[in-house]
């Protein structure tokens, strides 16, 4: 099975694209609904990046992970997010976000391939983190129902942008590519864990 | 043609359909009149999207015969219910009784595995059943009653038929693997509702809403 560059390049910058339009809702007011769960990790930036590195590191991996990734993300990430509701406190959230994604960026930079449980887990745990800071913000949403089905599709939309760029890898050109985009990546997270961002 | 690009066309094309539904959800339905505001119906209130969804992923994914079994059982609740209401006024179901169905039936989808026939009916049955007893028509007139009716039977099995017919053919790996992501986005957004609304009533917090009713989701 292969996939022309041409076919990755125009289903990243597709993916991109949407990721704009739904920039466009903010000035309608998102104070809750459907629009605000979906713009939630796609405007935390530190969000935004992780759920990259976790899709790009899938496609790093390759199968199964590449399809288990998408299944088991989501139902940890509800996990957290429902110990965020519950207001059971979790230590340093917010660094564990930026902090994911310093160790997923590395994971994608250095081109890392753990046994699949190692990822599974290390995946997971950050999830967990992600969903209680999307969790703590779910009582205050005008609709809790479809602010999380929002965010949870965002996400998962996420995993995928990552996933689409991640089929560059199987060019050597693109390897470097996605590579530096881990570099990227970890560089964002640490410029949140310093306060920069 | 690649998995993967079936796959990516597939995520572009539901975000696509999703977005701009988003930015003009609300003028159509208030002037689209009762049999079409109705014919939106199972879409417009999310838990009643949540559990057509995951009840037709689950049974499109017990394949054909199932699926050809279950789609009649879960109309004919729905229908059932819906005449139901006609006769006794219907109070409606608690959101939280539609989440937990919808979670169970979509963790189901999310394991993948084969159940029993007649558990797959009961399944489709209780979801006709809960759907069509929380769908009762809120208009005075007969006239706007009976189009209300036929626009949400329409609306509900419309969706049921449309997701289980493609689920059901639906063979391949990856393809099969398509339906437990989307099952494990019905599953994740139910969890994390249900998490609120026992929080909330644990706390005597009244934040979560008791019954579904035509929400403002969309914004």
């Amino acid at each position: 099975m292969t996939l022309s560059l041409r076919s990755c390049l125009i289903f990243a910058l597709l993916l991109t694209a949407q990721i704009s339009a739904a920039h466009a809702h903010s000035s309608e007011g998102i104070a809750g609904g459907l629009a605000s769960g979906f713009l939630h990790p796609i405007l935390g930036f530190d969000h935004l990046v992780a759920m990259v590195a976790v899709g790009l590191w899938g496609a790093f991996l390759g199968m199964p992970a590449i399809w288990i990734l998408p299944v088991v993300f989501p139902l940890v990430m509800a996990a957290g997010g429902a110990l965020g509701i519950a207001g059971v406190p979790l230590p340093a959230v917010e660094t564990w976000v930026a902090g994911s994604a310093v160790a997923l960026g590395l994971c994608v930079a250095l081109a890392l391939r753990p046994p699949l449980w190692v990822a599974a887990v290390l995946v997971g745990v950050f999830a967990i983190f992600h969903g209680h800071a999307h969790g703590t913000e779910l009582p205050t949403a005008a609709n809790p129902l479809s602010y999380a089905l929002g965010f949870v599709v965002a996400t998962g939309l996420l995993h995928l942008c990552g996933v689409a760029l991640g089929m560059l890898s199987r060019y050597e050109l693109g390897t470097y590519a996605i590579r530096a985009g881990g570099a990227v990546i970890a560089t964002v997270g640490l410029a949140f864990l310093a306060g920069y961002a | 043609m690649k998995p993967v690009v079936w796959l990516m066309r597939g995520a572009i094309g539901a975000s696509l359909s999703v977005l701009p539904t988003a930015a003009y959800a609300h003028s159509p339905v208030t002037g689209l009149g009762t049999f079409y505001g109705y014919l939106l119906h199972p879409v417009s209130v999310p838990s009643h999207a949540l559990l057509v969804i995951g009840t037709a992923l689950m049974l499109g994914q017990q394949g054909r015969e199932i699926a050809n079994r279950g789609l009649p059982v879960f109309g004919c609740g729905l229908i059932t219910a819906l005449g139901l209401s006609r006769l006794v006024p219907a109070q409606g179901v608690a959101e939280h009784i539609l989440l937990v169905m919808a979670l169970v039936i979509a963790s189901l989808v999310v394991l993948d595995r084969r159940i029993p026939a007649l558990l797959a009916m009961v399944l489709a049955a209780a979801a006709g059943l809960a759907i069509g007893h929380d769908s009762s028509p809120v208009t005075g007139s007969d006239t706007g009653s009976l189009l209300a009716l036929a626009g949400v039977t329409l609306g509900t099995l419309y969706l049921t038929l449309v997701i289980a017919g493609l689920s059901s053919g639906l063979a391949k790996t990856w393809q099969r693997v398509g339906i437990r992501v989307a099952a494990s986005w019905v599953a994740a957004a139910c969890l994390l509702v249900l998490s609120l609304t026992f929080t909330s009533s644990s706390k005597h917090v009244a934040s979560a809403p008791e019954t579904s009713s035509e929400l403002t989701w969309l914004c």
